[in-house]
């Protein structure tokens, strides 16, 4: 038996005052201890009871628009009250430099806004925001924020910005001409609002822009930039203006086609095939007596059409219907600004 | 008034047509370049240039731009209408 065990069996066998007198100097003692060692013991009253760390739960993350998402998903429970979580990222998969950490929470979704960031998430649990589980890892490799469109931001805000300008094409001999202008017409400037500045835009004419491409227009504050392919992100000074499909090339040779009649039936039918088509054109039927009959052509091919599908067959034809093709060019598709403004001049949908 | 210049860089011919009266101003500009080689930066030229007077197409877009005035103009006077000067 040890020198403590006896003098505890010796308080135990006494009076209430020698059990008094050995606990106080048990913890006079404990005292003693804690403060040679530089922890301080809390009054017996004050102690409080440790509780243990939970198991680790898990997290998801995903970016998109310059965000990436963070969703918590906690631990089962095996101690009532609250339970925290303590999300951080950083763009080094150890963590062992530039760490940033949420504030322990019981929220189960966090956003971090980080264009164009590439970033490891990870999350760890708690009870009293003292004792941690270990850390879990969103995803072995970083995820990727994404850039941030401008679609994703209100109206004429900071990040944002609207134009009234309008951009579109016309066919113009060899190549065609693409147009930007504002909402009075050719020739007139348009608006052009950055955050809460506003500014004008003059028209312009850009010729020589090839057939039925698609066109990012963008204006420097000197000329007017015009790619087929639209940078992640535009140079500080270009103001994004529009996008635009070019016209289809300007004179194609349209498809003949002679129909034959049974019975007043259309059954069948012959073509050329045209040359220079960039849409399948649309066919019109015209009779002295017949009605109801439609024709359509099956597809496009090296410029001309591939075939002609009887798709209703009419009734009453004479012997000798005509038929009239019309379109087989591209019209284009006009990009840019809006009549009320609203998105004009967002470039979204690349 | 015009200034004109090419832009080499961007395979770009640009033209820039202002009134000084009225502050009206408008670009006229001819792609020379292909697309610029993404690697390298260098500009193709094009081969369908021959029919492009750049001349001739300043006095025809110079001709547009008066008629638009004149028409703005002749609107403002038959409706009393104040004409704002450019801000310059």
């Amino acid at each position: 038996m040890s020198d403590i065990d006896a003098l505890i069996e010796s308080a135990a066998q006494g009076s209430k005052e020698d059990m008094r007198n050995v606990l106080q100097s048990l913890y006079q003692q404990t005292l003693n201890l804690g403060n040679a060692n530089g922890q301080a013991f809390l009054p017996t009253s004050t102690q409080q009871t440790a509780v243990a760390a939970p198991v680790a739960g898990a997290i998801s993350v995903s970016g998109a628009n310059g965000v990436i998402t963070a969703t918590v998903t906690n631990p089962a429970q095996n101690v009532s009250g609250n339970l925290y979580n303590e999300v951080s990222y950083s763009t080094a998969k150890g963590f062992q430099s530039g760490v940033t950490t949420f504030p322990a929470s019981s929220a189960l979704q966090y956003s971090i806004p980080s264009p164009g960031a590439q970033l490891f998430v990870r999350a760890r649990w708690s009870y009293d925001k003292s004792n941690w589980s270990s850390y879990s890892l969103a995803s072995l490799t970083p995820t990727d924020a994404g850039l941030q469109s401008s679609g994703a931001t209100a109206n004429a805000v900071p990040l944002n910005q609207s134009n009234y300008a309008y951009v579109d094409s016309v066919a113009a001999g060899s190549a065609a001409v693409v147009r930007v202008y504002g909402g009075s017409g050719p020739y007139t400037s348009a608006i052009s609002v950055k955050g809460g500045t506003e500014s004008q835009l003059p028209s312009a004419t850009i010729i020589n822009v090839p057939y039925a491409s698609t066109q990012f227009v963008g204006y420097d504050g000197e000329q007017y930039t015009v790619t087929p392919q639209l940078p992640g992100v535009f140079p500080d000074p270009v103001t994004p203006v529009g996008k635009v499909s070019v016209v289809g090339t300007g004179t194609p040779t349209l498809p003949t086609v002679t129909l034959f009649v049974q019975g007043g039936h259309i059954v069948g039918a012959n073509f050329t095939p045209g040359t220079g088509l960039t849409e399948v054109p649309t066919f019109t039927i015209s009779d002295a007596t017949g009605s109801g009959g439609a024709i359509q052509a099956t597809g496009l091919s090296g410029g001309g059409i591939t075939g002609i599908q009887i798709t209703s067959s009419g009734e009453n034809y004479s012997g000798t219907p005509t038929v009239s093709a019309t379109g087989g060019v591209f019209s284009g598709a006009s990009g840019g600004g809006t009549v009320s403004g609203g998105n004009g001049g967002r470039i979204t949908n690349v | 008034m015009v200034r004109h210049y090419l832009h080499k860089a961007r395979g770009m011919y640009v033209a820039h047509l202002e009134h000084k009266e009225t502050g009206s101003e408008h670009k006229l500009q001819i792609m020379v370049g292909k697309e610029a080689c993404p690697h390298c930066g260098h500009v193709t030229p094009k081969n369908n240039l021959g029919e492009f007077d750049p001349n001739k197409l300043h006095i025809a877009e110079i001709k547009q731009l008066n008629e638009d005035d004149r028409r703005m103009s002749a609107w403002a006077s038959h409706h009393k209408v104040p004409i704002h000067k450019a801000r310059k």
